[in-house]
């Protein structure tokens, strides 16, 4: 049985469900780079994303026999993986407030108060401010704004994701790109300078 | 659709502006390009939207083959476990049909490796036989180490290792050029951790399991601490049996550079995702000087540059390099400094 030449969701899923340990392979290998994306938007931790992944794809293999049908796996598993977090975070009780200031700071540069360094001033990537930025967003905006732009996905699909009307997507990302941009404005951080010289460099090309 | 009267936001959160900024279409470019020319007025707003599009496009924590390597690992041995369990509390239970995590698999992996290898040699260092992996210019490799940490080399890069590492105190490669180190940790039997240790000319760097990008080319080492903490040693306290203390102590988002012309030590900092982006194939500058961009091309990918235009090497690139076509990276060079670049092969004139 060669899962590779199962083409559809639904036969790929299927044949994991019936025990082809290729196609459980397959599943982990083209979805894990996606799903670990979002999992980090979700809680902004590498090592509860990881963890989360671990038991969800053990539980599947597990469960295999049992598990539903479904024509979408990357819808299967964001919502498996986004219940996992939030179970995870609530039992950590991390996710009492959204705008828990931990989450922004610690992605602050750290240096060790014992070693005198020689302190150099490197400009700051671009991606690496705008991270830093989003993790100033509500966990709900992040989320909706991780899925319209990194994931790609059209509206009613983040709505059947997170489980919320289409409308209210909408009015949620109205809400979060609105803030992001005032805290990119508030911020000064010289995001649109940057960005600018590429966006000429493409025209020019 | 009245698109005149639309905010930035308004623009940005459109599906059919997304799309464009996204996937562009010949239809889609053509559509705004004459929007613009009707409405003016709009040019500004268009281009933040388009700008807000892009970035959040890329904006996002991108996990390595390494670190879903390491974590495949993890589930399986979980599984395995399980299974183990399950075989003696119930001995009826189904038997599986999955030779994915039988261990002989993995022997085949490494016996695979240590003979197809390709550019892998075997030979004697003092009494220890040793196993060496090396690189082409341009060519990256992901190797499993007996521990099963996993390195991801670049190009032009070479590491050496002992053979066996079993019984030995730590855990020691030799490395040349750049690679980036998913470690695990390791416990002895006698249940102390055992040390990882990379050693460059002029650096040691210590650590119990981590992950962290090291480039040592021309006799200076750039560590950059993506996860854990590491010691580094230089060498001339390295190598004295007298030394106790490490030159420095990095946490995660530190880079520390080392040449050993200076003997001197400089903490960067934080701009980690683009030193270990070679492993995307494409390299991140800000506000670079070209002749480093060039000395970085040419270092991994065997990339000559002659400057017949002067003062071209101090001029600075923003954007990425896409490492699997660098000519693009050269017309870019063209367009935006009004230079001509003749290419021949691996060589490019800039003038």
């Amino acid at each position: 049985m060669n899962s590779s030449l199962t083409s559809t969701d639904t036969d790929l899923w299927n044949a994991f469900r019936q025990g082809d340990d290729g196609a459980y392979e397959s599943i982990y290998r083209e979805f894990s780079p996606v799903l670990y994306s979002y999992g980090y938007q979700l809680c902004r931790d590498s090592s509860q994303t990881e963890d989360c992944m671990h038991d969800l794809f053990v539980y599947l293999y597990q469960h295999r026999n049992t598990l539903n049908e479904t024509n979408s796996i990357k819808y299967y598993l964001y919502r498996c993986l986004r219940r996992r977090i939030s179970e995870k975070a609530q039992a950590a009780s991390r996710w009492v407030s959204d705008e828990d200031p931990l989450t922004a700071e610690k992605f602050e540069p750290t240096t060790p108060p014992e070693i005198d360094f020689m302190q150099e001033q490197t400009a700051c990537e671009v991606k690496q401010k705008l991270d830093y930025l989003l993790g100033k967003l509500p966990k709900r905006q992040r989320e909706a704004l991780h899925l319209l732009y990194f994931q790609e996905l059209s509206y009613p699909e983040i709505a059947q994701i997170m489980g919320l009307e289409v409308k209210s997507v909408y009015n949620l990302t109205y809400n979060s790109l609105t803030s992001l941009r005032d805290h990119i404005r508030q911020s000064n951080l010289q995001f649109f300078d940057f960005a600018l010289v590429v966006f000429f460099g493409l025209l020019l090309h | 659709m009245d698109f005149e009267n639309y905010s930035a936001i308004d623009l940005a959160l459109d599906e059919g502006f997304k799309q464009w900024v996204q996937s562009p279409t010949p239809e889609a470019t053509l559509f705004w390009t004459q929007f613009l020319q009707q409405h003016p007025h709009q040019e500004e707003a268009v281009l933040e939207a388009r700008l807000l599009v892009e970035q959040l496009s890329v904006a996002s924590e991108v996990a390595s083959p390494e670190r879903l390597e390491l974590l495949w690992g993890r589930i399986q041995t979980e599984l395995q476990t399980t299974v183990a369990t399950k075989r003696n509390s119930t001995p009826d239970v189904m038997l599986l049909k999955s030779t994915w995590f039988m261990p002989i698999r993995r022997a085949a992996i490494w016996v695979g490796l240590l003979l197809g290898g390709g550019g892998l040699a075997y030979y004697h260092f003092g009494y220890a036989p040793t196993i060496q992996y090396e690189t082409a210019y341009g060519e990256t490799k992901t190797l499993t180490l007996p521990d099963g940490s996993v390195v991801t080399l670049n190009g032009h890069s070479k590491l050496t290792l002992q053979a066996d590492w079993t019984g030995q105190p730590t855990r020691d490669v030799w490395l040349a050029g750049e690679a980036f180190f998913a470690v695990k940790k390791q416990k002895s039997n006698g249940g102390q951790p055992v040390k990882f240790r990379v050693l460059t000319p002029g650096m040691r760097i210590d650590v119990l399991g981590t992950r962290f990008n090291v480039n040592s080319r021309r006799r200076e080492t750039v560590v950059a601490l993506e996860e854990g903490q590491i010691q580094v040693w230089s060498e001339s306290t390295a190598h004295q049996s007298t030394a106790k203390h490490p030159v420095a102590l990095m946490q995660p988002g530190d880079v520390l550079s080392y040449s050993e012309a200076s003997q001197h030590l400089v903490n960067q900092q934080a701009n980690l995702t683009t030193l270990a982006s070679w492993r995307d194939k494409r390299l991140i500058f800000n506000d670079t000087p070209i002749g480093e961009i060039v000395q970085a091309l040419s270092d991994s990918y065997g990339i000559e540059v002659e400057y017949q235009r002067q003062g071209i090497a101090n001029k600075r690139f923003s954007g990425s390099v896409q490492t699997d076509s660098v000519a693009v990276f050269f017309k870019k060079l063209e367009k935006i400094y009004g230079v001509t670049v003749l290419q021949t092969a691996n060589r490019f004139i800039i003038r």
